[in-house]
């Protein structure tokens, strides 16, 4: 057990631990990753550097954070991180608790009067007692600086531990919900993302998104969208709640987020000349500008092969946001070429090729992201400890004054700031002066 | 608008002349010798935060938010909290006054390189309404001025180390203690910094409900993190210090500039938004 602590508290180690955490991250950074980055980018970064995707598909660059050697640095960074923070806490309660018997590496002067009337003054200037007897005192300003680097390492290891745990737990994806369709449980959701430890996240009830609102503040920018929700039951029986951008809601355990995407769904009838006819969706993210439209392309939509390019305006005057009379631009390219476009109002027709298509209807759409996790508090509780820790350690640097009588019948004084010593030599000054000292020994 | 945009500039550009002025009573009292010049520098310096300070309220009012979206917003307020850092510091720590030589520039570069920026509106984008996001700014810039101040004295490390030290470095303390102030200064920034990247991940949980998204922003700045907790822990445990330690810190600066004015740049993210 010993050689296990002295080999996680060995400075070597714990170096060499940062530097390989330091390496992982910046690799990380370097190299794309594969569950950041699409397909088609990887394969251009690839194509763009074959040497390093050797290297990358040898040692598994590429997926860095999913890496059995990066689960082993993080664990040895977490067993040292508790080791160390054990080993601190013990200095500090020593420190604090149970102090050691004079100061070493400390200034020493001597100072006209009694023991008692040293300890005095020095309590007038947020000395504490913390240990000694009536003939030998040991006083210390900010004791309670001894356990910054205690809470500091506690609140690394207590965030990192909640982050490992989330990472593992978590149930996430998303839902694009238009205007009053509902949303079984068991569709799949959109972007979905698991822990190791945790199984794909199935919405517990089926859901109607009754109405989305959204505000526009000057140059348009997108100011506030809130979704009005349903949660439906078996029974038949709803629940209606609101989920706004920054306000989140709680249903049932899952937190659903309101996206700050949005828009308008299209819905088309297609009709081929075989006298197929098939509905489709086409969502489309609201525009930035009246003026300008927001696109959208659907590959291999109706199953030959052609891309179906989408665009529209919300107003077809091009002029407000305000009036919602919106403008479907439908193109289809096959091969690379163009087939065709043409605009479309609801309640209209247009034909391209071989198809032909109407406008049935439009709704507005919404984004929310559902997530299932826990373990936040442990961050929050971290983030805590870390404030706490770093302003104890570098803002109440303890300074000790270790008291006693001396053979010329004054009092003895033994000073030290127990880190950065050399910021407090004005204190000291100042301190010698108060009590009245006159011959420095140091 | 074309009036507000005038009336911004103007006083940013005051704001530049009393921090020059204040450079150059400064440098011209440290290196001279001359401590009453030396003293009174600090009087256009506290004018120019004045001024700067009524420049950026004024801005905040039009705009309808804190100065964090376009770079001019964005230098002209870490040019001011580089200056606030400093003034607090030197109140609690004296003995830093002489950082002022490497401040006082770096603050009046920052907030010039602002006004080379198109001052324009910028529009707060729905989820960045948060205290949480408000910490994460204020912290990382808390953490650049602090940083600054360390960089000063590890530059005086190098300067008076070297083979001809110049006559005004004889003002600077001992080496050691030079090196000390920068060991300490880096610990405030590395501490600001952890506050500002942990404010983030909450308000990025807040925000939609993801804590961290190895975004290149977030990436770089975990780098840059753990590379000044590598100087940390180099010079606690291996004592590493001097002309090293300088060196450094200094690289680990730079990567800190990068991480805070380059990485908005590399791919699309919510920090996309910022700086840009």
């Amino acid at each position: 057990m010993n050689q296990f602590k002295r080999f996680f508290l060995s400075r070597t180690t714990i170096i060499g631990l940062i530097l390989s955490a330091l390496t992982a991250v910046t690799l990380s950074a370097l190299i794309p990753q594969s569950f950041l980055t699409s397909s088609e980018r990887m394969l251009a970064w690839q194509t763009a550097h074959p040497f390093a995707e050797r290297l990358s598909e040898l040692f598994g660059l590429h997926r860095i954070y999913m890496h059995p050697a990066f689960a082993v640095i993080l664990g040895g960074v977490t067993i040292s991180l508790a080791l160390s923070t054990w080993n601190q806490f013990l200095t500090a309660w020593r420190r604090t608790f149970n102090p050691e018997r004079g100061i070493s590496n400390g200034e020493c002067f001597s100072v006209p009067g009694t023991v008692a009337d040293s300890c005095r003054r020095l309590a007038a200037k947020g000395y504490y007692r913390l240990g000694g007897t009536a003939e030998e005192v040991l006083l210390v300003r900010h004791p309670w600086g001894y356990w910054g680097n205690t809470l500091l390492h506690l609140g690394m290891m207590v965030t990192i531990a909640a982050a490992l745990f989330i990472a593992l737990t978590q149930q996430r994806g998303v839902i694009h919900l238009v205007e009053r369709a509902i949303r079984q449980p068991s569709e799949p959701l959109l972007m979905e993302e698991h822990g190791l430890l945790a199984k794909p996240l199935l919405l517990p009830q089926a859901l109607r998104l009754d109405r989305i609102e959204y505000s526009f503040g000057p140059n348009h920018a997108v100011r506030q969208v809130a979704s009005t929700l349903s949660f439906l039951t078996d029974s038949g029986t709803s629940e209606t709640k609101t989920v706004e951008i920054n306000r989140i809601l709680s249903q049932r355990g899952i937190r659903y987020y309101q996206g700050v995407e949005f828009g308008h769904a299209f819905f088309v009838e297609v009709i081929s000349r075989t006298g197929d006819n098939r509905l489709y969706q086409l969502q489309i993210q609201h525009p930035e500008t009246p003026d300008k439209p927001s696109y959208n392309d659907y590959q291999d939509l109706l199953g030959d092969g052609c891309l179906v390019r989408a665009k529209y305006w919300v107003d077809a005057e091009r002029e407000s946001f305000d009036n919602v009379n919106p403008l479907l631009m439908l193109r289809l390219d096959c091969r690379g070429e163009e087939m065709g476009q043409f605009p479309i109002k609801v309640g209209e027709d247009g034909s391209i090729g071989p198809y032909k298509f109407h406008l049935l209807a439009f709704a507005p759409w919404s984004r929310l992201i559902v997530v299932n996790l826990s373990g936040m508090p442990g961050i929050f509780l971290g983030f805590f400890i870390i404030c706490l820790g770093g302003v104890l350690h570098y803002f109440t640097t303890p300074r000790e004054a270790w008291v006693c009588n001396t053979t010329a019948g004054e009092t003895g004084i033994c000073w030290r700031a127990t880190k950065f010593a050399g910021f407090y030599r004005e204190e000291l000054a100042s301190l010698k002066e108060s009590l009245g000292c006159g011959e420095n020994h140091g | 608008m074309d009036k507000q945009v005038a009336i911004y500039v103007a006083l940013n550009w005051l704001a530049v002349f009393c921090y020059v002025a204040a450079t150059i009573a400064n440098v011209s009292g440290v290196v001279f010798r001359k401590e009453v010049v030396e003293r009174r520098s600090y009087y256009p310096a506290w004018l120019g935060l004045l001024v700067q300070s009524i420049a950026i309220i004024y801005w905040w009012r039009i705009v309808g938010h804190g100065p964090y979206m376009a770079p001019s917003e964005v230098l002209s307020s870490d040019a001011w909290i580089t200056m606030v850092v400093f003034l607090v510091f030197m109140r609690c720590f004296p003995r830093i006054r002489l950082a002022s030589v490497i401040v006082f520039p770096v603050t009046f570069l920052l907030i010039a390189l602002a006004i080379f920026y198109n001052p324009g509106i910028r529009s707060l984008p729905p989820t960045f309404g948060s205290i949480w996001l408000v910490l994460h700014i204020s912290f990382y810039k808390i953490s650049l001025g602090t940083l600054v101040i360390a960089l000063a004295f590890s530059i005086f490390f190098l300067l008076k180390n070297d083979r001809v030290p110049s006559a005004w470095m004889q003002r600077l303390p001992e080496p050691d203690s030079i090196d000390l102030y920068a060991y300490r200064f880096t610990g405030f920034g590395f501490i600001f910094w952890a506050i500002g990247m942990l404010a983030g991940s909450i308000w990025a949980y807040k925000s939609w409900g993801r804590f961290w998204g190895w975004d290149p922003v977030e990436t770089w700045s975990l780098i840059t993190w753990l590379m000044f907790g590598v100087y940390l822990h180099l010079r606690r445990f291996f004592r590493i210090s001097g002309r090293f330690a300088a060196c450094l810190f200094i690289f680990c600066f730079i990567l800190s500039l990068v991480s805070l004015f380059v990485t908005s740049h590399m791919g699309s993210s919510i920090h996309a938004e910022y700086f840009q």
